[in-house]
This record gives C-alpha cells, structure tokens and sequence, in this order.
C-alpha cells in the first residue's frame, strides 16, 4: 500500500468529525460517509499512466470521474441478485424456506434487501416485483394490504431511490396493484420501470402506467424489444436506468466528462484523434483495475452469500464505461471552429455527436477485458445521469434544460440517434402539462412511436407533482423544502435533488 | 383546393384520444362570447394565416409519425372548409392516420353522407340546448346541432361532445341536464364522452376578461348530473 501524507490524514480526519456534527445526516447516512472517509485513506490500485490529471483536479477540469465509488472497492458497484430463485428455493445463510403466502413473500424479500449491497449500501435492484408477487396473490384486498405493507417498507428502510423495481411486459393483477398503489403512496422509493412492449403489454395496462407516472413521477417506460435483443429475456433495469444482466450487475462505472475533454482539444480533428482516445485508454485501464481488485483481492466474490448460494455469479458481471456531457462538448468544439450550430437544435452538431458517440463505442468494441465474458468481454456504454456537484455537465447525451426544440417531436427523434448505443443506460425525461392527466393514452402512443424510433428509455412527471424525477432518480419536492428548511431527511438521494436542482436546473426542464 | 390554415399543433393531449396532431382552420359561422380563439373566426387570409395545398398539410402531419395515432381538424370551424376536408382527409387515411373532426355541429351531416364516410368521429361542442339561449351565446339557432347529435350518437360516431361552462353567460345547469338527456339512450350502445370544459379568460376578447370562472363545486354539480343520466365517461377540465 502506498503511503499518503499526514497533511491528507488531518484532513480526513476533520471530515469525520464534521460528519459525526453534522445536524443534516441521519444517523445511517452518518454511518455511510464514515465508511467513504476510511476507504479514502487507502492507496491500493495501480492507477494508469495519466489518470491523476484526469481525474483529481477541480470539477472544471476533470475529464474521468468515478463517481466516489471508493479506492478499495470491496464489493462490486451493481449487484443484482437472482430473486425468483430465492422465492423458490429460499436461502440458507438467512435460515429462510420459500414463502408458501403473501405474508411469508414479502418478508422474505424484505429480508433479503437487507443483504444485497451496492456502492449506496442499498439494493439497486429489487425484482420484477410483479412475477414476484403474482403468484402468492389469492384475496386481493388482503395482496393489496400486504404490498402496500411491502412498499411502506421499502421507502422507509432503503434509503435511497436508485432502488429499482420492474415490472411487465404483461398485465398482471401484482402489476395493477403495484400502481394503484404507487399513485396512493407517491413514494420517490422504489424507481420502477414498466418493461414495455406494445405487442405483449395491453394497451390499457400502458395507460396506467401513464396515468400512474403523472401521479407520481414512476413507472419510467423500458423498450423490451430493444433491451431483449441485446441482453437477453433475462435483463432487468436497476439502479437510475441501467440495463444488466440478473443474476450477475456491474463490477465498476466510470465516467468521461466530455464537456470538459473537448475544453483541452483545439479543435475537433484534435478531440477526435489525441484527446478523445487517450482519455479512452486511461479510463478503460483504470476500469480494468478496479475490476481485477474486486475479482482477485476484495474477496467478494469467495465470502458473501449472494455468490456462494447462486443468487450472483462472477461470470454474469460486465463493466459500465460512462459519459456526460456530449452537449456541452459539442457546443465548445463548434465554437472552437467557428461554427454555430447547437447541439440539440443544429443536424451537423448533432452528427458530431453521433461520431462522438460511435467514435466511444467503437473503442469499446476494441477494448476487452476477460471479467466481462457475459457481454462478450467488452463493457457497456453508459449514459450516466451527471451527479450533484457536476457544473456545465448534461447527463449523458441529453439536451441542456433550456435549450430543448420547441416541438417534442424533434426532442424525441434527436432521443432515437443516441439511444441504440447505451445498452447499459440511457433515458430521457419529459415533465407533461397537467391536462393530460385525463389522456393517458397521449403518453403511451408517444412511447409507442419513440421506440419504434430506437428510443429506449422514457421518464415522465406532471409540472405539478411533489415527486419528480431530477436525473435518474426521485425526490419529493416536500422534501427538498424540508432539507433547505435545515431539517435532515430520510433519504440520502434528496440531498443530491437539492444540489442537482442548484447546479443542474433540473427543476427548470420544459414542460411538453 | 388550398385550405386556409391557422395553425398546426404537432402534438396535443387534448384534440381527442392520445396524441393527435391538430389542424386548425380559419374561420368559423358562430361567434361565441366566450371564444378563446376569436382570432380565428374571420374568413380569409390574415398575417396568421397560411394557404396549404392538402400534400402540404399531409407533408407536416407525416413530420409526426409514428408519435401520433391521428389528426384532429379544428379551427375556427373546420366543416366551413368542406371541400378541402374531402380533399385531405382521405390522403391522411391512406397513410394510416384516423381522423377526428372538432365541430360546432352547425353543418348537417346526415346531408353529408360521402364526409361522414371518410371519418372516424366528430367531437361535437353543444354550446347550449335552449334555442334562444345558444342565439344569444354563438348568433345561430341550434336546431341542426341537436339533430347532428342524435344522428352522430346513432352511427357510433360521436367521439365527444363538449360544453363550455360559464354560468353567468347561459343556465349551463338546464343545458347540460338537456344535452344528457337526450344522449342517454345512445350510451348503452357506445359510452359517448362528455367533456365539461370550465370557462377560462385565456385568450377571450376584451369584454369577457371579466366573465366568472365556475367554481371547482359547481363543476362537479354539472358532473353528478351528467352522471344521473348513466353517463360513465364524463371529463371535467
């Protein structure tokens, strides 16, 4: 291990002790950043050639970001545990049978949540509730106590939406229940995703998944189809809205911050043929390494339950390889060319963007890393969502807020140029006027259309709701105010609204 | 022939069923006081106005496919420009597109059989069921709008009707138990919609400004009578 400086030791520890004072953290959300500051102290990866400049400088200037996913990763970032299997044979390290009812269903599950990890030390993935669910539900009105139960839980106990639940693509009783319910409590936990294909999944079943949506910010809309047929029937949408294997997740996500890569390029010929490939490579072996930590020297993989009774298995995990900021790159290389076209609003800047990304993804089809076999050893392309403290930087490929095209259409057909390369997450986010609470139907044949445009992933709220969705994850409004107010608050995720609201507008998206 | 357009709307949430692209004609034959639109009511070119050839307003209907499910035609009022209805509708349902007709229910469609044919509904506003009352409302009798009800309900064909509320310009009360009543029976048949549209100020000529908004409660009364008449879809907005 190398060492560090007595300078970087004081420091840690004064943040421990502004962390212990600090009238804004619950006790729990005490305890995680406690954990974060001792991983800090650690230097036990073997950083590649130019990952320092990259990466720890000011937030202006860094172009590869891993998203404080720690220095001695020991467990990997996503897990995403095989649940239909624990509701079939139960598990012997939490001395549980399968459940024979309702009441036996929901606990266990609610049991097991307790034991999956992630970098937030909560579940990024809770099940298909619904096929979960579906066939323990004999007396509905006892299955509908029993969920509400079931989801009161969850939004009390894991602290953090980028818990994420499936369901569909077809109409189940457990599905019908799971939104009526969703649309009573307005919980911002858990995310939730109507896997959705219009060939299998009624038309009406959709309707209320909108109508659901404009009530509480959720279910967000996943193209099946397209999902299927680049992961298999057996994928899931975890975490914001990331697309993974179950049974398997993902071991690490990092990031290019483009906006900020194409401020050290001259001009685009040099973003695309110095700048862009070598932040590639340093990322791409930075990645590596924090993959070969956890596979070799964590000892995850060798000690917890989830791998040693099958509910995970090493060999369905791949890698997520991120961006942000594809708008504000394009923007500043086309000023640097003296062009003036914005990204979003120009097709040649846009084009740049589609070169940007292929340029990205064509990388990664060269790029191989042998942890990685489920996804053919290459990683995944990500469009990550941005974080809190980002500045200048768009989640992923989107629009900046503010900049949007007038007509939705345009918005929509500029989604389907991107969102076939982001296997592993990508979603756009539309706020809707109020009056189309009473036609549904509006929101599910703008879906229907998207994805038959290659669109894979779409989020709505109401201009009026208290939960909204702020990048990829939920918040209540309510609690927002509370936290400003100088209150804590249940969940860690509402501090990240408040800043993203601060420095990322999100509050601010034009409503369609 | 060319059709004098207002405007065309991409995408609405509110022209009819899921998301439909909205065709707004110029010029309409009521002039309603509480008209939201009145720039649309005269005949004739304006600096708002474009002339459109039916390939054009195909050509900008087609920019919206696959997100739409169809058309709506509105305006002003739409059946004012018949033939270049006939012209256009039938290129729009070749493409796979339906086609809603948003309608004062001033032209008599049972007249009209070849229209009627190359529809898929009308959303009918019946601005009031007393004769006097609409006359003094929109300047016309409201004879054929009635009778365009009951030959629209009979044919299935009656997507939506819709009744502005604003109590301190007719009894909407009276209207709306009227319009209920003689819709009643065509329900059982196909539930018809009834959108009750609360009077809102947006865009009214300057005399209006001032005309009373209903309260939420009184929305909901003009609701439970509607209700009373079996009706099962009712919207308030």
């Amino acid at each position: 291990m190398r060492d560090i400086s007595m300078e970087r030791v004081n420091a840690t520890r004064n943040a421990i002790l502004g962390i212990i004072k600090d009238k804004k953290l619950t006790h729990e959300q005490k305890v995680n950043s406690l954990a974060g500051q001792a991983d800090s102290l650690l230097e036990v990866l073997e950083l590649p050639k130019g990952l320092e400049e990259s990466m720890n400088v000011s937030v202006e200037e860094k172009t590869i970001c891993d998203l404080n996913e720690g220095h001695a990763p020991m467990r990997p970032r996503y897990i995403i545990p095989d649940y239909d299997k624990f509701m079939k044979e139960g598990s012997e390290f939490l001395q549980l049978a399968p459940p024979q009812d309702i009441w036996e269903a929901v606990n266990s599950l609610l049991i097991f949540y307790k034991h999956v990890p992630s970098v937030t030390n909560f579940p990024v993935y809770i099940g298909s509730i619904d096929k979960l669910l579906e066939p323990f539900i004999q007396d509905e009105e006892e299955a509908k106590k029993a969920i509400r139960l079931f989801l009161t839980h969850i939004d009390r106990t894991i602290l953090d939406s980028f818990c994420h639940a499936n369901i569909g693509p077809e109409d189940t009783k457990a599905g019908r229940i799971i939104m009526e319910l969703d649309r009573e409590l307005q919980n911002a936990v858990p995310n939730l995703t109507l896997k959705y294909d219009p060939d299998i999944t009624p038309d009406d079943f959709a309707e209320m998944a909108a109508q659901t949506a404009l009530i509480s910010a959720k279910p967000s809309f996943g193209n099946h189809k397209m999902f299927v047929n680049e992961l298999g029937e057996d994928y899931v949408v975890a975490s914001c809205y990331n697309g993974l294997k179950l049974g398997g997740g993902s071991y690490t996500l990092c990031r290019v911050l483009l906006g900020n890569l194409a401020k050290k390029a001259d001009g685009i010929d040099d973003f695309m043929n110095r700048a862009l490939p070598e932040t590639l490579e340093i990322m791409a072996a930075y990645m590596d390494e924090r993959i070969r930590f956890i596979v070799e020297e964590s000892g995850f993989f060798e000690s917890n339950f989830l791998a040693k009774e099958g509910f995970i298995h090493k060999d369905r995990f791949t890698a997520m390889f991120g961006l942000v900021g594809l708008a504000e790159c394009v923007n500043l290389l086309f000023e640097k060319e003296g062009k003036t076209g914005r990204f979003g609003n120009c097709k040649e800047a846009d084009d740049l963007g589609v070169a940007i990304i292929e340029a990205i993804d064509t990388f990664n089809a060269n790029h191989e890393n042998v942890n990685c076999s489920i996804t053919d050893n290459h990683f995944l392309l990500h469009a990550q969502v941005a974080i809190d403290s980002d500045v200048n930087s768009s989640p992923g490929c989107r629009i900046p807020i503010g900049e949007e095209p007038e007509n939705l259409v345009d918005h929509l057909n500029h989604c389907g140029r991107f969102h076939k390369y982001f296997p592993s997450g990508i979603g756009d986010i539309f706020p809707i006027e109020v009056t189309a609470q009473k036609n549904p139907a509006f929101i599910v044949d703008l879906v229907k259309g998207s994805f038959a445009k290659d669109v894979r992933y779409l989020s709505f709220y109401s201009s009026n709701s208290d939960v909204v969705r702020i990048s990829g994850y939920l918040v209540k409004r309510s609690e927002m105010e509370k936290l400003k107010a100088g209150s804590n608050v249940l969940q860690d995720t509402t501090h990240l609204g408040v800043g993203a609201s601060t420095n990322l507008h999100v509050l601010d998206r034009k409503v369609r | 022939m060319k059709g004098i357009v207002h405007k065309i709307i991409p995408f609405s949430a509110v022209d009819g069923p899921g998301n439909r692209t909205g065709v707004f004609l110029q010029g309409c034959n009521f002039n309603c006081k509480y008209c939201h639109n009145p720039e649309t009511i005269a005949f004739g070119m304006n600096e708002e106005t474009t002339e459109m050839e039916p390939e054009e307003v195909v050509a900008e209907v087609m920019k919206n496919v696959p997100f739409i499910r169809g058309v709506t035609f509105s305006g002003g009022e739409c059946t004012m420009q018949k033939s270049f209805l006939m012209e256009v509708i039938p290129m729009l349902k070749e493409k796979g597109l339906s086609v809603l007709l948003d309608s004062n229910g001033s032209l008599d469609f049972s007249k009209e059989e070849a229209l009627v044919e190359m529809i898929d509904g009308v959303m009918l506003d019946i601005k009031a069921f007393d004769s006097d009352e609409h006359k003094e409302l929109t300047g016309r009798d409201n004879e054929i709008v009635l009778k365009n009800a009951v030959f629209l309900a009979e044919k299935g064909m009656l997507t939506e009707v819709r009744t502005v509320i604003a109590p301190t310009l007719y009894s909407c009360d009276k209207a709306v138990e009227n319009i209920a009543r003689l819709l009643a029976p065509y329900n059982e048949q196909k539930a018809i919609r009834y959108k009750l549209i609360q009077y809102r100020p947006h865009g009214v000529r300057k005399e209006y400004l001032k005309t009373k908004v209903p309260t939420k409660d009184y929305m909901e009364q003009m609701k439970q009578i509607v209700e009373s008449y079996g009706f099962t879809d009712i919207i308030l907005t």
